[in-house]
């Protein structure tokens, strides 16, 4: 099963039409598909979940003294260079309500919950393994209702692909998500004072390339379930993201005539 | 004659949309009760874990009320609230508001209550089940669909089996992404399976109730907040 796994990535990875063809026409393609998104998303959060794990054992206090430290750090920052922040009286009223915002936290922190014996590790320890554990299925919502859509536009193009062997083909997109694996680690080293940018970019750069290369292996095999052309194949799979685009500019442009009119009656 | 696939087989061929789990449901003469049995089995499952991991987040939750009061305690020390407890009018108002922001949160805060959940969730499976498959039923008849009112009821319980992707959220903090559309998928494949249509018009009948929900929703929505906003304005006309 895990050769077969693999042999079918390189294949998908190097855009290898018979390893397209061969997987789309097979009975397991959506059992495959499926299996695939959850190790690739397991895989890539894998790093931030151990980061997690050894995290949950901090104090709670501890890392609320340093998400203090850090909002303290920027407001200086913003303080000094933003026009918006040159009143005193402004600033004042602003330090005042984040350091009783923060002292209100640690005293929420430090309260007993209620099964008092449980400790607090616990409780963030059992989260860190749930959000590890919820990444595939945010991952198949996402890629489901795209592959939906894709779907609907590939059959008005004139495609011919059934439900089961579109949502199995176009679940090879998360292929090259396994160098997610590496951008977690990286953005791990990120947090390493002076050599952190470095890290942080690089992990930007490898995410930008998985993306890229994701997107590509969509296209192909849009183009392989439905038996048309990669041209129409690339006009399915970016329809949908331009009419979601469209959709968000039409809704922001009538929130802010919304509040125009709003703001107008309101004088 | 083929054997009758068992539960775990059904709800296996269902998630991964396997055209004879969902012919072979249509076609069998005990599909109520199969479905009966997968919807109450699902709905257990699912009710169990749910309520285990609501519990889990109230036992490690602090307790609201002492929430409230040490959230209440800071912003009494703010320089704002100095302002608001000198005025009696502004007190009350802030008093109110801040209240019914607690309430409000308490109502939507994990309790032991949640334990009604091993109950209400397998009801809510099988009432939703009931409502959309009926409704779905009428929406394919329309589009020219030839299955019965069981063969639709009995394809559509199918669609409970993206329901057990909600077991990881007996751990707290996960969520269960990605069932809704899944469920949109099987239930796509359980109208088309069950009244034969074609791709386009199992879609129409597929989407119909849905659209029906949302706009019923909407009108619900709407009377709430009309009533809420005048009840909330005859408050304010109270003080």
């Amino acid at each position: 099963m895990i050769s077969e796994l693999v042999a079918l990535a390189r294949g998908v990875l190097t855009f290898d039409s018979a390893t397209f063809a061969a997987h789309v026409a097979s009975r397991d393609t959506l059992k495959r598909g499926l299996l695939l998104i959850g190790v690739i998303a397991l895989l890539a959060g894998l790093f931030p979940f151990l980061a997690g794990i050894v995290g949950s054992f901090r104090s709670p206090e501890a890392e609320i003294a340093e998400a203090q430290r850090q909002f303290e750090q920027q407001m200086q920052q913003q303080m000094q260079f933003n026009p918006g922040w040159q009143d005193p009286q402004v600033r004042r009223m602003f330090q005042e309500i984040s350091s009783q915002v923060f002292a209100m936290i640690q005293d929420i922190v430090q309260l007993r919950p209620n099964v008092s014996f449980l400790p607090h590790w616990l409780d963030r320890l059992l989260q860190v393994f749930g959000v590890w554990l919820s990444t595939p299925l945010v991952w198949l919502g996402a890629w489901a209702w795209y592959a939906l859509w894709v779907m609907l536009f590939a059959k008005l193009l004139g495609g011919g692909a059934t439900l089961e062997r579109m949502l199995g083909a176009t679940s090879l997109f998360v292929v090259p998500h396994v160098l997610n694996l590496l951008t977690g680690l990286l953005a791990l080293m990120g947090r390493i004072p002076m050599a952190g940018a470095c890290f942080g970019a690089l992990s930007a750069l490898i995410g930008l390339i998985a993306g890229v290369w994701g997107v590509a292996i969509y296209v192909k095999a849009t183009a392989a379930a439905n038996e048309f052309s990669i041209g129409k194949a690339t006009l399915a799979t970016i329809l949908p993201a331009l009419l979601f685009l469209l959709l968000a500019i039409v809704v922001a442009i009538a929130v802010v005539i919304g509040i125009v009119v709003a703001a107008g009656g309101s004088r | 004659m083929e054997a009758r696939p068992n539960l775990v087989q059904t709800v296996w061929g269902a998630f991964f949309l396997r055209e004879d789990t969902y012919t072979g449901m249509r076609d069998d003469t005990q599909r109520i009760k199969r479905a009966l049995t997968l919807i109450i089995v699902v709905g257990l499952l699912v009710g169990v874990t749910g309520a285990i991991g609501r519990l889990a987040e109230w036992a490690f939750a602090p307790p609201i009320d002492r929430v409230q009061e040490t959230v209440l305690n800071h912003l009494m020390q703010m320089s704002w609230y100095a302002g608001v407890s000198g005025n009696p009018r502004a007190l009350a108002t802030f008093n109110q508001w801040y209240n019914l922001g607690w309430q409000i949160a308490k109502a939507l805060a994990p309790s032991p209550w949640a334990l009604l959940g091993v109950i209400t969730t397998p009801l809510s499976f099988l009432i939703v089940w009931f409502i959309y498959g009926l409704l779905a039923h009428l929406a394919a008849r329309i589009m020219g669909g030839q299955g019965s009112v069981g063969q639709t009821l009995a394809c559509t319980a199918l669609a409970v089996a993206p329901q057990l992707l909600s077991l990881v959220m007996v751990l707290p903090g996960a969520v269960a992404a990605g069932v809704g559309t899944w469920t949109l998928v099987c239930n796509f494949m359980a109208v088309r399976s069950a009244h034969g249509l074609t791709g386009w018009r199992a879609l129409v009948a597929t989407l119909l109730p849905l659209v029906l929900a949302i706009l019923v929703g909407a009108g619900f929505a709407c009377a709430g907040i009309t009533v809420a906003g005048a009840a909330l304005a005859s408050l304010g006309g109270a003080q």
